[in-house]
């Protein structure tokens, strides 16, 4: 009996060795060790057995069962893992066909300079401030220390409504109004749409954006503007990025500088977009002049404060490499769309 | 500002480079534009006389010539027809430069072998202007005896055959041009920009016209000079008149060093008299006027307002009419000049005059500069005086004009002179306070280096007092004060230092916050944003049927650049619908765009009381392509309003909004306040604007929505008892909303129904006439409790019984 039970297990553990897939290997299982399988029956047969032999028998059973067990377990995880290999092999997709998803929209260059200005002044504490594009001549000029006869008053830089009301020039009338309601300390960037009487061509539009920004505190410090402002084009264009001031005049400042920025093209080695001076013109910015805190309330001899401004467009066009400035307001879905 | 280099130096040493000039000046605030060198580029170009002229022999219009040029004798060939045998010419000779890069060789022109070339004045890089009697399109003739050409007057070319041209007409100059701010209209001299060259170079400031200051003390004032007398009758124009008389005049050239210093600074020479006044203009920045007196009836000058409609003809000879905003010179019967802008042809310097008026006055800048535009005149003398110059260099600038005159011998000086000067100029005092100015600046400067560069600029500083020179009238207040310090002490010197001062905090506003969403939500959903100017053509209206109350806020422009940009949009639809069009005119297949902008709505006739309009932020959506419906545009919508935490709210069908397609079209509304309207556009307005896709705008009004929006969210249980689905289908009339339909279920299943979506509308005749199949699926659900069956049964047979009732429905077997 012991023979014809090493015969048996000769015998199963070559055709476990040879199933072909889980099922044949299922089939050989039942084969063996189901409840009318060839072990089994001989389990059963035992009871023909010697005392003495029987335990003997019994442990050669047992051996040979867990033996065979054991065999089908490995089996078992060999095919499963040869299965699904083929069914990976099977499962092979071809990466570079199209993809499913909602196409995306795209947001305007102007909108993308903005949102990202704002993000450099926000983080440095400065809020977002508004105000009419119809705006009183007041605000535009009076206020802001240019006089009834200044030269930027006339019909052909500005556009008018009436005497009184005009298309702003400039997003500072937003100062003004800034300073005539609130308390000092001011920390403030209005960016908006400003308009100006030129013809529209590549680099003039008379509709335009600016952003401009304001301090007003004790102890603000030109030095301070300066700072705020190399900060500002490190973040915005690039941390090489380098400042230069030169003396200028605006009717609203003073001290007032322009700023240029080392080229963030070439690097400030001179190429096309800086016409091989290295430097860009940036902005124009100064201390708030002392009449401007006066017309809107504020001491001029307890509070100084600085103000600057640069036009969106120029920004986005260098940045971008737009040299039309009519293409920003086209809307071409073939233009919108490579932002 | 153009001014050469040859004469800066004559008030202060220069010892760098021209350019390194330039960028020294730039960074004090006299921002230069350009700096161009002439003559630096032409080599090898000299005096040459002509010998002989023959005709080529194979050619019709080529001359073969021999020219001397001093060493040896040149044949070159020619084809300029203006030469004669004689002339003495510009030679470029064998390995010349000439400017523009052009290169001159030793050639054959048609066999005949040319050793250089002969040249015009444009190949010279120089003007025909600048030298008398030469021509655009020939050769420059330097000297021509028996015509009397001779371009440098009292230089013999005979004697200079074979010099270096650029050495003989002196071409080598360095122009630097400057952009001088309207503040500074002292450095619209040679004087003020010689006196900040000084300054910003560390050197001493030589003031060649000391002398004059000498002088003019001892010109006595007269009322009445050789018979002419003066009168200001509008002080309030003219703060200063004066007049000087030169007799025995005799009109002629000028020198060359003169016509040299006027063509550096890109003026034209004229007469000895005319460039006299041009020079002291440039030299002092005082613009001068030179009258014959012969051409003043009366002998009287009246500095009076035009009369309406008075006319004048100036010097350009184009008659200009005036008004009486314009200030003009008269004698006693017309105007002889535009008061600051130009003279009159009628009183112009001619070659017989014998005695000459100078005219040097101050008049105010706001008037000049309004007169000047109205006429169509910026000339160098009114772009001067619109600035505001000091009626104290007027003296020294006459005085100045009559020493020329005697020193070029072209008249004698007439003693004394008349100064009508009804409102001197005042000093101006500032204190000095070194700790403002270094708080302002941020600087650390003692006291005595602001009084080092104040003094420089000829600021005198007494007991902390600063006394302001005449020409800086810019000069005001601290701040003016401290903004001279900081252009000498140096802009680029001054440290970068962050504020030091409380925290702000730097957060947007709700509205911001609310744009920032829509712009995300939008991009997210496929639609690319566009920019559109906020004017319109009155027509673009009409043809978007924008209704009449509407139209009728559109803001007019009194200057508008032309009809397209007249009004301000009272709609933003228009707008829209035109950059619909680009696009569909582009041939691009489909659009999906938004705006977000303002439209302006003169309401309640503000504009006309002088106050702001209403400007409300508009969302502006227009779609066009096969994709694009209706319920596109309304998911939008419903995305939006759910980013923004708008979530009470209706939609109502529109039928009154001409934009629109009556039967499409739908309002968003919060109670009765309507936030939002959009649908197809009307077919009519697609006709108008010729377009043959169907359009679909939307228009979401930011400003109003915000009240809407609600600030934060609120977390709701997640349920822990299960839904109970069903689905019904009912046949209902066609006229039947499904809105209708759903606003019966929720009011009937109150808080047990979660959710309820339609899944299918079916159409078919077996349904009957005008019916359709609507199919929801409903989910019902207690959060405190697992529903029961016949609970939902019973609920579903109720909820049968009023869509029964209410719309007719009945369910679909």
């Amino acid at each position: 009996m012991q023979e014809q039970i090493e015969v048996m297990k000769k015998a199963s553990m070559l055709e476990i060795a040879n199933a072909k897939d889980l099922k044949q290997l299922q089939d050989i299982k039942v084969q063996y060790l189901g409840k009318k399988g060839k072990l089994t029956t001989v389990l059963r047969g035992m009871g023909g057995l010697s005392a003495e032999e029987r335990p003997i028998v019994g442990k050669l059973v047992n051996e040979v069962r867990d033996r065979l067990e054991e065999e089908f377990t490995k089996k078992e995880k060999q095919l499963e893992k040869e299965e699904l290999q083929k069914r990976l092999e099977t499962e092979n997709i071809d990466v570079t066909e199209p993809s499913k998803k909602t196409k995306l929209g795209s947001i305007h260059p102007i909108t993308q300079v903005i949102q990202e200005v704002e993000a450099i002044f926000l983080g440095m504490g400065y809020q977002i401030a508004d105000g009419p594009e119809v705006e009183k001549t007041f605000y535009n000029f009076d206020q802001l220390n240019a006089p009834a006869d200044h030269p930027s008053r006339d019909l052909q830089d500005t556009f008018y409504i009436t005497e009184d009301i005009i298309l702003r020039s400039q997003t500072s009338p937003v100062q003004a109004r800034v300073m005539e309601t609130q308390k000092p300390p001011i920390k403030i960037i209005c960016p908006g749409t400003v308009y100006r009487s030129d013809a529209v061509d590549a680099t003039h539009s008379p509709v335009f954006h600016q952003i401009e920004g304001l301090v007003v505190d004790k102890n603000i410090a030109m030095t301070d503007l300066k700072g705020t402002l190399e900060m500002f084009a490190k973040k915005c264009l690039g941390e090489n990025t380098k400042i230069r001031f030169r003396p200028h005049h605006f009717p609203f400042t003073e001290p007032s500088a322009e700023a240029d920025v080392s080229c963030f093209v070439c690097g400030g080695k001179g190429c096309r977009v800086c016409k091989g001076e290295g430097w860009i013109e940036l902005l124009g910015c100064g201390m708030v002049h002392p009449n401007v805190l006066r017309n809107c309330g504020i001491d001029p001899e307890v509070y100084s404060g600085f103000a600057f401004g640069f036009g969106v467009e120029r920004i986005a066009m260098a940045k971008f490499g737009i040299e039309d400035m009519r293409l920003l307001y086209e809307n071409d879905v073939r233009f919108l769309k490579q932002f | 500002m153009k001014a050469s280099r040859e004469w800066l130096e004559e008030y202060s040493e220069i010892d760098v480079d021209t350019a390194t000039l330039g960028d020294i000046l730039t960074m004090a605030g006299q921002k230069v534009e350009t700096i161009e060198q002439t003559g630096k580029n032409i080599k090898h170009v000299v005096v040459g006389k002509i010998l002989e002229i023959e005709k080529h022999q194979d050619s019709d219009h080529l001359l073969v010539t021999k020219v001397d040029v001093g060493d040896e004798i040149l044949q070159i060939v020619t084809g300029a027809p203006n030469i004669q045998v004689g002339d003495i010419v510009p030679i470029a000779k064998d390995g010349a430069e000439l400017p523009n890069d052009v290169h001159i060789k030793t050639g054959l022109l048609r066999g005949v072998s040319s050793c250089g070339m002969m040249c015009s004045v444009g190949e010279l890089g120089i003007h025909v202007n600048d030298f008398p009697k030469q021509i655009e399109n020939g050769i420059m003739i330097l000297q021509r005896e028996k015509e009397g050409i001779q371009v440098l007057p009292g230089v013999d070319f005979e004697t200079k055959l074979g010099s270096d041209i650029v050495e003989v007409l002196e071409l080598q100059e360095e122009i630097i041009d400057f952009e001088i701010t309207p503040n500074r209209p002292d450095c619209l001299s040679m004087e003020g920009l010689g006196r900040e060259t000084a300054v910003a170079l560390h050197k001493e400031f030589k003031n060649p016209r000391k002398d004059i200051d000498e002088a003019s003390k001892l010109v006595p004032d007269k009322e009445e000079i050789e018979g002419l007398r003066v009168d200001i009758q509008a002080p309030d124009l003219c703060y200063r008149y004066i007049a000087r008389l030169v007799k025995n005049v005799k009109i002629g050239p000028s020198p060359k060093w003169l016509t040299r210093r006027l063509h550096a600074c890109g003026m034209r020479s004229i007469n000895n008299i005319v460039d006299i006044t041009n020079y002291v203009m440039l030299e002092m920045g005082q613009p001068m006027h030179a009258f014959d007196i012969e051409s003043i009836e009366g002998k009287h000058i009246t500095v009076r307002r035009a009369t309406q409609g008075e006319k004048i003809t100036t010097l350009d000879e184009v008659e200009r009419t005036l008004d009486t905003n314009d200030l003009v010179i008269a004698d006693c019967r017309k105007p002889v000049a535009i008061a600051g802008v130009m003279g009159g042809l009628n009183s112009e310097i001619e070659t017989d005059t014998k005695m000459v008026v100078f005219e040097s006055a101050v008049f105010y800048g706001g008037a000049v500069r309004k007169t000047a535009k109205k006429v169509g005149l910026r000339t160098e003398s009114s772009s001067r005086f619109e600035k505001g110059l000091s009626p104290e260099n007027a003296l020294k600038a006459v005085n100045r004009a009559v020493q020329l005159v005697e020193m070029l011998g072209a008249g004698e000086a007439i003693e004394g002179k008349i100064d009508k000067y009804p409102t001197p100029q005042k000093e101006n005092k500032i204190k000095l306070e070194p700790e403002k100015i270094n708080q302002l600046l941020g600087t650390h400067l003692s006291k005595q280096e602001m009084v080092d560069i104040l003094e420089r600029l000829e600021m005198k500083v007494e007991q902390d007092v600063i006394t302001v020179p005449y020409f800086r009238q810019d000069v005001e207040q601290m701040a003016d004060v401290a903004e001279e310090i900081a252009r000498f002490y140096g802009y680029d010197t001054l440290d970068t230092t962050l504020i030091k001062a409380d925290t702000t905090l730097g957060v947007k506003t709700k509205e911001q916050n609310i744009q920032d969403k829509i712009l995300e939500t939008l991009q997210n959903n496929g639609l690319s944003e566009i920019y559109t100017y906020g004017f319109i053509h009155e027509k673009e209206l009409e043809k978007s049927n924008i209704a009449p109350e509407v139209k009728q806020l559109a803001i007019c422009l009194t200057n508008p650049l032309n009809d397209d940009f007249k009004y301000m949009r009272p709609s933003t639809i228009p707008s829209m619908l035109a950059t619909i069009k680009t696009n569909m005119n582009r041939k691009n297949k489909e659009a999906y765009l938004f705006d977000i902008s303002r439209r302006y709505q003169n309401i309640g006739g503000k504009v006309e009381q002088g106050e702001v309009p209403a400007e409300e932020t508009i969302l502006t959506i227009g779609m066009y392509g096969e994709q694009v419906d209706f319920y596109v545009v309304k998911g939008l919508l419903e995305n939006i309003l759910a980013q923004i935490s708008v979530s009470r709210y209706d939609i109502e069908k529109e039928k009154t909004n001409l934009s629109y397609h009556p039967g499409r079209c739908a309002n968003f509304m919060v109670g009765k306040d309507v936030i939002a309207t959009f649908g197809e556009v009307h077919p009519e307005v697609l006709l108008n604007y010729e377009m043959t896709q169907r359009v679909y705008v939307a228009e979401l009004n930011i400003t109003k929505v915000v009240k809407y929006a609600r600030n934060h969210k609120k977390y709701v249980e997640i349920p822990k008892f299960p839904a109970v689905e069903r689905d019904i289908a009912l046949i209902v009339d066609e006229a039947i909303e499904v809105g209708q339909i759903e606003k019966i279920v929720s009011k009937k299943a109150k808080k047990w129904l979660e959710s309820m979506e339609l899944f299918d509308i079916y159409r078919n005749e077996k349904l009957g006439e005008n019916k359709k199949s609507v199919a929801y699926r409903l989910q019902f659900r207690d959060k405190n409790k697992t529903l029961q069956d016949d609970e939902v049964n019973s609920l579903m047979n109720g909820i049968m019984e009023e869509l029964q009732k209410q719309v007719g429905a009945e369910l679909r077997k």
